[in-house]
Order: C-alpha cells, then structure tokens, then sequence
C-alpha cells in the first residue's frame, strides 16, 4: 500500500517536470527571452542555460517516473526549484509582478510561482524519506507512457478551455 | 488486470497525441490567420507584430523603448484610446501603428501585451515583450 502511494506520488511530481520541460521545448526561442528576462545569465550563456534547465527536468522526469537515482532526483529537483524561486523573488521584486510562463502557456499553474515551487519543494521531501525500491522494466514503461499521457491531456484540457472562454484560461 | 490498465494507458497516450497535434494545428492556423490579417493592414512590412495594451505594466517601459533606439521595425496593434493612438503614432514614427478599434473584432484574438515574430511564413509567440526588445537591442549592438 505504501508503495503505491509512492508510486502515484512521483508520478505526480515527474508530470509537474514533464510538463514544463514539454512546454518550454515546443517554444524554446521564447524560454530563451525568459530566462534573459531573469537577468541572471549573459546573453552569450543564455543557449547553454536553456539547454541545461531542459536537460534537468527531463533527467527528472525521467528518474521520477522510473524510480531510479533514489535520493538524488529529490535533491537536484529542490536545488532546481530553489534556485527558481530565488530568481522569481528576485524579478518579482524588480517589475512588481509576480508570474512567470514556467508552464507556457497553462495559466492556472504560473500564478504564484512562489508557492507552488515551495509546496513541491515540500512534497519532494517528504518523497525523500519514503524509501522506495526501483520499479521493473514493464511498470516503467507503463509509467513513461502514463505521466506522458497526462501531461498532455492537461494541455489539451487547456487548449479547449481557452476556446470555450478565453478569459478563464 | 494489469495488461488492461497498459493497454488502457497506451490507447489513452495515444489518443492524447493525436488530439494535441489536432488542437496544434488549429491554433498555428489560427495564428497565422490573423497575423497575415494584420500584415494586410499595415502600410510597411516587418517581422515583428506586437500587440500592446496600454494597460499594460510594462507599458510606460516599451514606450520608452520604441521612442528611442530599437534597430528594428515594428507593426504595433495599439490598445488604447483614440487620441492616445494619435500621439504615439508621430512619436513612434519609425513604427507602423496600428489602432485595434479598426480591425473589427479581429484584434479580440489577442488582447494581451505580446509580440509576435514572422519569420519564413511561420509565426512565434514572445510572451515577456520588454526582456525581447532588450535582447534585439543588446544583439544588434
């Protein structure tokens, strides 16, 4: 039982990084702009950091949904979400508003960027003391095609929510 | 039990992907839909559309910006009163403006402050517009 709800926790948190790494790939100029927007790389950088944000949160989506680097994803998925908070604290203080397009365009998940990171920096680690043992080759799968299947439903529930009534989105 | 639930999740996978390149689709056409409207009613051609609202929070800083050194062209959709349309139009002379009154209805696709970049045919949402005209600015220096 205990198991389970361990699983169905990291698959939860692995579509929380799908999502965003999925959203920011289909439209990487504009993360590019983004992360300048933060003022915390030069422009010269600004490939190389979107490149590197994007390879960590495939990494963990990829360990979250397979069960694998134990101990490690949670760590490198806190350091990635403080850091982004820390930066989003920082702009909001600068221009006064506070959002970000962190999930491209799914309104309901950029508003207070602040908490949301800290609620998933709180369930990363209470994950972090649930001992898990790594899943098999078929539930694996299962889970890749899972968080991915739920990933996009979110988004397509977006995409038709935004046609029905484009002030809700 | 178990195989049903992957084969469920497979056909719900894919389903979703199918659905998502639909809906995708539908959206770029759309987009390029009005673009290419709003091309047809500027009296320059440029790569770059904004579509500005001067309730914008980040109004008082693009206006600054499109007053003084920006290398390139823009085609501005302007939200705003009439007479305040007319004043930016003589400052922002390198500009095209655009009044989002004058399109019918057509400007209500977007009415958030974005800038759009045509390149090659195809069209590419920019949601942070401020850090964007910085970044050109910053490249072409």
């Amino acid at each position: 039982m205990t198991d389970m709800l361990a699983h169905a926790l990291n698959l939860l948190i692995a579509t929380l990084f799908f999502l965003p790494f999925y959203m920011k790939l289909k439209n990487i100029e504009n993360f590019k702009v983004e992360i300048y927007a933060y003022d915390v790389v030069t422009v010269n950088l600004l490939p190389w950091a979107t490149y590197v944000v994007l390879i960590i949160e495939f990494f963990l989506f990829f360990t979250f949904t397979t069960g694998l680097a134990e101990g490690w994803k949670q760590l490198l998925g806190i350091g990635l979400l403080s850091l982004f908070t820390w930066f989003t604290w920082k702009k909001t203080k600068k221009t006064g508003k506070e959002s970000c397009f962190c999930y491209g365009e799914i309104g309901f998940l950029n508003q207070f960027p602040t908490y949301r990171n800290l609620i998933l920096i709180g369930i990363l680690l209470i994950d972090l003391f649930i001992i898990e043992t790594p899943n098999n080759v078929y539930t694996m799968i299962f889970s890749l095609v899972f968080v991915m299947a739920l990933s996009f439903s979110i988004e397509i529930t977006h995409l038709l929510k935004k046609r029905v009534g484009p002030n809700n989105g | 039990m178990v195989d049903i639930l992957y084969l469920g999740s497979l056909l719900w996978f894919l389903m979703s992907i199918v659905t998502l390149v639909v809906l995708t689709k539908r959206e770029n056409k759309e987009l390029q839909e009005f673009v290419k409207f709003i091309m047809e009613r500027a009296i320059e051609q440029g790569e770059l559309l904004m579509i500005l609202d001067y309730k914008s929070s980040e109004y008082k800083e693009i206006d600054n910006m499109l007053i003084s050194r920006l290398p390139e062209k823009l085609i501005i959709v302007f939200h705003a009163p009439e007479w305040l349309i007319a004043v930016k139009r003589k400052k922002w002379a390198k500009h095209c403006v655009l009044d989002a009154n004058d399109l019918n209805g057509m400007s209500n696709y977007i009415n958030e402050t974005v800038l759009i970049k045509v390149s090659d045919g195809k069209s590419r949402k920019y949601n942070e517009v401020l850090p964007f005209l910085k970044l050109i600015n910053v490249e072409k220096t």
